[in-house]
């Protein structure tokens, strides 16, 4: 598992602090293949080094984009719709600016198994002095916070075992969830409106692609090795395992290496 | 991006509102996530009623998000 989390980028200090929750979550949850790109790292060379070295297959990146383009914290290119088959065979969410529009399309034409993003230009807001961020982590600004833990919420999902269009759904329930929050338990503050707002378009920005999402019908589907699952094609995605789920297989071979060397040493 | 053309009609009704969110104090500036070259990522209320008054790309992205905020707004009263 891959984060790419830039930090010196225009107004990049959200994401860096946002995306940490995320890296810290899978931590928590055991997962120990995790690769943390992050600040100056979170630029084309190292992490095209860390895809060749590390073969990670997910990537939850966040970055300024472009309808072709994901960039990191130079603001130089990382992926290009002329440069994205290293992405094959893994899933990618790009918390990004309209990379739905064509650099998604064709992640997946180049082999991803899926693609997460939005076709919209990603927006928030926050608590700020002369246009500058208040409080550096949006999980402690009392408006950006839910702007980034909804789009954090498909990771979550993906990392506590859900498949693939269950933490889809699982994100648009959270942005509905804040909605219904900023709209029924807190209407007087004066940007409930502007977080409504917001958080409606960023979630019906949402683009998910999927590489079985272009079989219609279920045996075509299942042949392909998909699932069909609700009338529609989904890929098989390997689930992310936390280290007590991947080291039970080993159990056994663990104990019997135990035991033969409590009986070489007597 | 698809960016829907909103009739006359509907687009001065979604300026106005803006226009009357800013003077109630509801509008704050707002950050997006894209590295155009020459375009802020940071709009002030102005900018944003500035763009959207302009017919600018992004100032249409501004009225079919008003729209939005009504559409939600509707669906919940």
């Amino acid at each position: 598992m891959l984060f790419i989390r830039p930090k010196n980028c225009h107004y990049c200090e959200h994401g860096f602090y946002g995306l940490a929750h995320a890296v810290q979550y899978a931590y928590s949850k055991g997962l120990w293949n995790i690769t943390d790109l992050n600040a100056e790292q979170a630029n084309k060379d190292p992490v095209n080094n860390a895809i060749n070295a590390k073969d990670p297959l997910s990537i939850y990146g966040f970055g300024h984009g472009l309808e072709d383009r994901f960039t990191g914290d130079s603001e130089e290119n990382i992926f290009t719709t002329s440069e994205c088959s290293i992405l094959f065979g893994r899933l990618i969410y790009l918390l990004s600016c309209l990379t739905g529009n064509l650099l998604g399309p064709e992640i997946i034409k180049q082999g991803a198994l899926g693609y997460v993003g939005y076709n919209i230009s990603w927006t928030w807001i926050a608590d700020t002095e002369n246009g500058e961020f208040v409080y550096p982590d949006p999980y402690t600004d009392p408006y950006a916070l839910c702007f980034w833990e909804s789009a954090n919420e498909f990771w979550i999902a993906m990392v506590d075992g859900l498949e693939f269009h269950e933490a889809l759904q699982a994100m648009i329930d959270r942005y509905n969830a804040w909605i219904d929050y900023w709209f029924y338990d807190n209407p007087e503050d004066p940007f409930s409106q502007e977080c409504i707002m917001w958080l409606a378009h960023d979630r019906d920005g949402l683009v998910a692609l999927d590489n079985c999402s272009s079989y219609t019908d279920q045996s075509t589907c299942e042949s392909r090795g998909c699932q069909w699952i609700n009338n529609s094609c989904y890929s098989k995605l390997p689930q992310q395992k936390g280290l007590a789920t991947s080291i039970v297989p080993l159990i056994p071979i663990i104990a019997l290496v135990g035991l033969a060397f409590i009986i070489m040493r007597k | 991006m698809t960016i829907k053309t909103f009739d006359p009609k509907m687009e001065e009704l979604l300026l106005e509102r803006m226009q009357k969110r800013k003077e109630q104090g509801q509008m704050t500036g707002i950050f997006q996530l894209d590295p155009q070259i020459n375009k802020p990522r940071y709009f002030t209320p102005e900018q944003r009623i500035e763009e959207a008054r302009r017919g600018t790309p992004v100032g249409e992205e501004f009225l079919f998000a008003e729209k939005k905020l009504m559409d939600e707004l509707k669906r919940r009263m």
